[in-house]
């Protein structure tokens, strides 16, 4: 047996390149088997809630993501334990690196950077962007009508989060809109509400939270979707857990792009 | 035999038609409206189908009025006179219309001292319509598309699609050619006209005798029909259209009175039927026969050569009913928005309005109140918030802006038709009563 395998050159390149990959997956495998073992599932996620995937409530954590990562500690047979104690998504990564947690659920987008970095799980949910509008403002730019078309072409002053994939997209679908950045969906919606931009490019949750926070938003801010452009956000492993990945994408097949947006607000409130 | 048994029938059924039933009628859609809103409305089929029945002879009566009033008008020495006399009676009255709404919208304040929880219920609205992606588009209509849509390309499409507006343009211009054309062609077709006028009216008559049951399902779904927190958040600007109605309709009164030398109360129960029927269905068309019936009856007498004329030209073009809903709305927007209205927009508001209501001829309610855009953009005023908040609260102001619209459209017909006469008008009115009683 031996003789043959050093007799061949191909059969010595091909266990070459597998035996580390058979290993890998050995390892994978031994992470749903360490889980069984200590017994519970540690699921991470960020700090700050976000309607309706992480929502805070008397000190209790729910939501749909939440509901989801129980799905997983259910089908592996073991209690979950939800640590939303991270503050951004760099945290979470470093959590998974350092084997803190076995799995993040926080509505992170599927991006070239991040892939680098981590392996995704099929999507949960796919999200439309959205421009959130200060109706007011715009009409002081002389549109023909209110509609996105006649609005889209106007030279607006448009805020979106500092994050690569939010400009890329921004500045590809309003070329002639001037973009500034800022720092969380809070201080954004306060720029729109004060007419220092015209209108906020967000994904529809971060949108809709803008009006369900002040329902009376409704009368100043218009809202718009921009159903051609949409993000996915899928749960992150690490990317030793291929085996593990290759699992939770059976376990999250049945759900995988069936859930809506409006589904989801109407059951958590 | 026959004569005694067809009386019998007829005096069995008269009942039906009486204003105490009517009005027993619309009392209890009231009540169901608002206490048993799923009853009222599994009652739409039925109010479908008794304002389908009234549809059903409308266009007819549109084009044969129309035909037989122009050609006799054209055919008379006065025609020019009449005309004339049509337009700036029609301007005067659609801008009387538009300049009182604004004096009260004005003084009451529509958007004035609005709660919190009355901008939270609006923002609700307005954010569900947006995020539902179901968008309003403005129906705003240039002049030269308003021509061209007027213009029919083939006048029977145009019937079976039920567009007004072409179908009022296509028999004002036979009317003209016949009533020029003079000779026995010309005195053929008015006579054809005339009598398939009647025989519309006899099957209006035996409809009447459904209008308690019509009533009451049509008034109790529309009811049913209107959300009750919008209805509280803009309650002011529904007061006001209610308010202004109830001033046009008695102002109203008392010119028909002055003109026509009849008591108020003689004018309002002449009309009762009409407004009944225009507040239950809240439909301009659906009323127009009664109130055609109405003014060139016994009792009125106007010429029906005038009131067949003016009735449904006004009703298709002099849009009371939405000239109060664009001004009202227009202050509404302006004080929810802390928009302040100067001179030049005030007068913006009273002639855009009348402009708006005018180019959105022959449209149906929903879309008429997207024209409300051409008000409120010039004044830099979100129009599609505005015509969301209009839809929400239509049903409950639009059957008394109905019926205010085709009453403002009678008196409007009684200073037209003042010192005109004309024996064979006396003769056809009395016939037409006779016929459709």
């Amino acid at each position: 047996m031996l003789n043959i395998i050093k007799s061949n050159f191909w059969l010595q390149l091909i266990l070459l390149l597998t035996i580390p990959q058979l290993s890998q997956a050995q390892d994978s495998l031994q992470t749903v088997q360490e889980i069984r073992k200590r017994g519970e599932l540690r699921v991470a996620s960020v700090q700050e809630p976000l309607y309706p995937f992480s929502v805070l409530k008397d000190g209790h954590w729910s939501g749909y993501e939440l509901e989801l990562a129980q799905l997983v500690a259910k089908a592996i047979g073991v209690k979950l334990v939800w640590d939303a104690s991270y503050p951004d998504a760099a945290a979470l990564i470093d959590a998974l690196k350092q084997r803190k947690a076995d799995l993040v659920f926080a509505r992170v987008k599927r991006e070239l950077g991040t892939a680098q970095q981590v392996n995704y799980t099929l999507p949960y949910i796919a999200l439309d962007f959205v421009i959130v509008t200060n109706r007011l403002k715009v009409l002081e730019k002389k549109p023909t009508d209110e509609t996105l078309h006649n609005i889209s072409k106007l030279p607006l002053h448009i805020g979106t989060l500092n994050s690569p994939l939010y400009l890329n997209k921004a500045s590809k679908r309003f070329p002639t809109a001037k973009l500034d950045t800022f720092t969380n969906i809070a201080s954004l919606t306060e720029a729109l509400e004060s007419g220092k931009i015209d209108a906020v490019f967000c994904d529809e949750v971060e949108a809709r939270n803008i009006f369900v926070e002040k329902p009376e938003r409704g009368l100043r801010l218009g809202y718009f979707a921009l159903p051609e452009i949409n993000s996915d956000l899928a749960a992150i492993v690490d990317w030793s857990d291929t085996h593990f990945t290759a699992w939770l994408n059976l376990v999250l097949e049945p759900v995988a792009g069936r859930t809506r947006v409006d589904q989801l607000f109407s059951k958590h409130y | 035999m026959k004569s005694a048994t067809k009386k019998q029938i007829t005096f069995s059924l008269q009942w039906l038609k009486s204003p105490i039933v009517i009005l027993l009628s619309l009392v209890l859609a009231i009540i169901a409206g608002t206490f048993y809103p799923t009853f009222s409305k599994s009652l739409a089929p039925i109010g479908d189908t008794y304002l389908k029945l009234l549809q059903m002879t409308i266009i007819p009566i549109l084009m044969t009025a129309l035909i037989a009033s122009v050609g006799k008008l054209c055919a008379s020495e006065s025609a020019r006179e009449s005309i004339f006399k049509i337009v700036t009676t029609s301007l005067i009255f659609l801008f009387s219309v538009s300049g009182i709404t604004l004096v009260i919208s004005l003084v009451v304040g529509p958007g004035r001292y609005l709660s919190q929880d009355a901008k939270i219920m609006l923002g609700k609205t307005l954010s569900a319509a947006d995020q539902s992606g179901v968008g309003i588009a403005s129906a705003n209509r240039g002049a030269v598309e308003f021509i061209q849509s007027m213009i029919p390309s083939n006048i029977f499409h145009e019937l079976g699609q039920g567009s007004n507006l072409s179908i009022l343009f296509f028999s004002l211009i036979l009317g003209v050619a016949t009533g020029l054309m003079g000779g026995k062609g010309a005195e053929s077709i008015l006579v054809i006209s005339d009598g398939l006028f009647k025989a519309f009216f006899k099957i209006i008559s035996w409809i009447m005798y459904l209008l308690p049951l019509g009533l009451f399902a049509m008034l109790a779904n529309q009811l049913a029909q209107t959300g009750t927190e919008t209805l509280f958040a803009m309650l002011r600007f529904v007061l006001i259209i209610w308010g202004t109605c109830f001033l046009l309709i008695a102002v109203n009164t008392v010119v028909m009175s002055f003109t026509l030398r009849r008591s108020p109360l003689v004018i309002l129960s002449v009309m009762k039927e009409s407004m009944l029927i225009a507040f239950g269905t809240a439909s301009s068309f659906a009323a127009m026969p009664s109130t055609i019936l109405g003014l060139t009856g016994k009792t009125l007498q106007m010429p029906p050569s005038i009131v067949n004329l003016v009735i449904p030209l006004g009703v298709v073009l002099n849009r009371f009913s939405m000239v109060m809903i664009y001004v009202a709305a227009s202050v509404f927007a302006a004080e929810l928005y802390g928009v302040p209205l100067h001179a030049p927009q005030i007068l913006m508001v009273l002639s855009l309005s009348v402009l708006a209501a005018v180019a959105g001829a022959g449209a149906p309610g929903v879309v008429s109140l997207t024209m409300v855009s051409i008000v409120l953009l010039p004044l830099g005023l979100p129009a599609q918030a505005i015509t969301v908040l209009l839809i929400a609260v239509l049903p409950i102001i639009d059957p008394i802006t109905t019926l205010t619209g085709l009453y403002t459209n009678s008196t409007l017909s009684t200073l037209i038709a003042k010192g005109y006469k004309n024996e064979a008008d006396q003769e056809q009115a009395s016939e037409v009563v006779s016929d459709a009683r």
